[in-house]
């Protein structure tokens, strides 16, 4: 019986690193390394929303922040299939930035940052318009999602726990930011 | 030329079921799809990262992006089609051996007693009761593997199947909240065709991604190893790909004798013969082969009655769930369900019912920045918390099987091989409209019960049409032959030797996912073909 036992816990093992070998998880090739060519942007909106980006999701210990993930790439991609209201509403806003220091910008970005669930003025529309495009770039960036983030999953995990927990406590000091309609 | 004993159109669920059956029985089998032949190996499950994809999947249909830039859907620009309402009609045709088989998210509910015995006045009439399937159902979930052996609640059967999957920490927190609303919504462990333990040769799941974008693995059912390469083991199955099928016609007597195709390789047209025809090309190409081929439609109903599920969704964050340790919560996509105990929360506003997807937890990526106020390094260290706390609230529901939902024949949209496509008219109506104000106020209840935080959308609405790929109806069986297409045993009524094993032959869309029934409605129907070339009636 314990050589049985032996074999079947050895035969397991085999199997399992079998398993693993025979189903590798190759790193996904990385996008190409050659520099991306912007479709729409010009060279100084480009410098202009990369410097907004910044302070909008500034670099810390954890990440990069927009400025590593390039968020002005992936942006100007998308707005260049684009209507044109919405590339002139990106040239504006952008022009209204043009050549300010980041501490200028963050003032700005602040302003108009009061109405950002109600914008009515140019600048609180395009903050709107500028904070979502670089939040949805910067979050499905590698950036966003490996080191902002830290998502773990997309890995190998041959035995899935589900909760393993008595309860969940709502977090101390815990207030409700989302929405107009929290319950 | 060789006259093969059955030519099958199709190598899906439907297609699949039919030659692994057949196959069984030492019948000499040809199988026949517009696909390639693809090795699991190519899936594009691990072979890219969202961030590689020029649009990162966020824009236009959830994994059409991906899908596309591995090849495995069809190009619409060489096989055209289009929909003349206003609401379009999304549809998803995968080219591949396997069919959509290969990338459908596992999710196996029988249909209910209520189903096939609809209870309403509107017409549409199953043939065949929960009884009749019941016994394939079984045969069915031992063959392809179902995991969660649920316990049967109303209208919901049991699964015979293996271990369920543990529920996730936001599902925990949200079955807590259905189970004390006081609408009698019953939370059970979800059935799926993916493996929670070996099974038959394949191996567990080991959750290492979306199960949608394949399984390379093959612990998640589909039709390329689990039925296409056992019948080509039996030497009796004749994998013909790349194979686009424009018609199949019949001989003096009436009989289907030759189907038509184009070989999409070589630019040729060629026809294989064979004794018996099965149509498994999926619910709408089905009918359009029928279409083009002029056949079995002396009810008028080829293309009609065409149904699907409609989709909504609500979603919030958990407080209970925020700021947690960030881990590996994958899992295999949703790992519980609520059926339809429709008479709980039905009332008399609508008729049929639908389904429930609770879910949460920890996924790939976050928006929830554009809903918190304010920028800068805390608002960052906010996004973190509520990373962890997602729940969605997800309905699957029934659409009608109206008569004027249909497809016809275009000639303005002909394929790179001349074959006439298809032209959708269809639309939901004021059941589906009531049955969608419904998802959303038991939805809302759901989430504020939970304690959850959520924006409600000004103006939500369903997601549009065709987006679940439950394509249902246009070849429908029933008893009268001036009504219906089919008969019970999904064989023509007018041609004998032609059967339509695929979602065309479904009268309902139920409110299920469709491949189980499919892959058991495909077995009954096989082995009654079988049977019925033993006895040389066909």
């Amino acid at each position: 019986m314990a050589t049985r036992r032996l074999f079947l816990a050895t035969a397991a093992a085999w199997w399992s690193q079998a398993l693993q070998a025979a189903h590798q998880h190759t790193p996904p090739a990385n996008a190409a390394q050659t520099p991306y060519l912007f479709r729409y942007f010009q060279p100084r909106q480009v410098a202009t929303l990369r410097s907004i980006a910044a302070v909008l999701i500034p670099a810390d210990a954890r990440s990069g922040g927009a400025a590593a993930a390039r968020v002005e790439e992936y942006i100007d991609f998308i707005l260049s299939h684009g209507a044109t209201s919405l590339k002139d509403a990106w040239r504006k806003g952008l022009a209204s930035y043009n050549g300010k220091s980041s501490a200028a910008i963050e003032t700005m970005l602040l302003e108009s940052s009061k109405a950002e669930f109600d914008p009515k003025s140019d600048s609180e529309q395009f903050f709107v318009l500028v904070k979502g495009a670089v939040v949805e770039a910067f979050y499905s960036s590698e950036e966003g999602i490996n080191k902002e983030l830290s998502y773990q999953g997309m890995k190998f995990l041959m035995n899935f726990e589900g909760c393993t927990h008595a309860s969940h406590a709502i977090p101390e000091g815990y207030k409700p930011l989302v929405g107009k309609e929290s319950a | 030329m060789k006259i093969y004993d059955v030519a099958i159109i199709g190598s899906g669920a439907a297609g699949g079921m039919t030659g692994h059956v057949l196959t069984q029985h030492g019948l000499d089998v040809a199988m026949l799809d517009g696909g390639p032949l693809r090795k699991p190996s190519e899936f594009p499950i691990h072979r890219t990262r969202r961030w590689n994809l020029p649009y990162r999947g966020l824009r236009g249909d959830y994994f059409a992006e991906w899908l596309n830039m591995s090849g495995f859907l069809a190009d619409d620009k060489n096989e055209p089609y289009a929909a003349s309402d206003k609401g379009g009609f999304e549809w998803t045709r995968v080219r591949a051996i396997g069919g959509k088989s290969l990338f459908w998210a596992g999710v196996t509910p029988r249909f209910g007693v209520n189903e096939f015995q609809t209870k309403d006045d509107f017409d549409a009439r199953w043939p065949i009761t929960y009884d009749d399937v019941a016994p394939w159902y079984d045969k069915v979930e031992d063959l392809i593997g179902v995991s969660s052996t649920v316990q049967a609640v109303g209208g919901f059967p049991l699964n015979k199947g293996l271990p369920p999957m543990r529920p996730k920490c936001a599902e925990v927190e949200l079955t807590k909240a259905c189970e004390s609303l006081g609408r009698g919504l019953k939370v059970l462990p979800i059935p799926k065709a993916i493996l929670t333990k070996a099974h038959r040769g394949r191996p567990a799941c080991h959750h290492c991604g979306p199960c949608w974008l394949g399984c390379d693995s093959g612990s998640k059912f589909d039709s390329l190893r689990v039925l296409v390469q056992t019948a080509q083991k039996t030497g009796k199955l004749t994998l013909m790909p790349n194979c686009r099928v424009r018609s199949i016609s019949l001989d003096k007597e009436g009989r289907a004798s030759s189907v038509h195709y184009y070989d999409t390789v070589d630019k040729q047209w060629r026809e294989v013969r064979a004794k018996v025809f099965v149509l498994g090309a999926g619910c709408i190409e089905t009918s359009q082969i029928l279409l083009n081929s002029k056949i079995a439609n002396s009810s008028g109903a080829v293309g009609h009655y065409l149904s699907e599920h409609m989709y909504a969704s609500l979603g919030g964050f958990l407080p209970q769930m925020m700021g947690r340790k960030v881990v590996n919560e994958d899992g295999n996509g949703s790992h519980i369900i609520i059926p339809d105990l429709t008479e709980n929360w039905r009332g008399n506003k609508f008729i049929r019912g639908y389904q429930i997807f609770p879910s949460g937890g920890i996924s790939e990526f976050t928006f929830v920045g554009k809903q918190l106020a304010g920028f800068g390094q805390d608002w960052k260290s906010k996004i973190r918390d509520y990373y962890t706390a997602g729940a969605s609230i997800t309905f699957q529901g029934e659409v009608l099987p109206y008569k004027d939902n249909h497809i016809v024949l275009d000639e303005k949209l002909k394929d790179d091989a001349g074959i006439p496509g298809v032209r959708f008219h269809y639309k939901w109506r004021d059941n589906e409209e009531a049955m969608f104000q419904d998802m959303m106020q038991v939805g809302e209840e759901i989430l504020r019960k939970a304690g959850a935080e959520f924006t409600m959308p000004k103006n939500p609405r369903p997601i549009h049409y065709g987006h679940s790929i439950h394509y249902v109806g246009t070849a429908r069986m029933g008893k009268d032959p001036k009504t219906s297409v089919l008969n019970e045993w999904n064989q023509s009524h007018d041609v004998k030797n032609l059967f339509v094993n695929d979602a065309a032959a479904f009268v309902t869309a139920g409110n299920q996912n469709p491949t189980l029934t499919i892959l058991a409605l495909a077995m009954r129907s096989s082995e009654r073909i079988a049977e019925l070339m033993k006895r040389r009636e066909l």
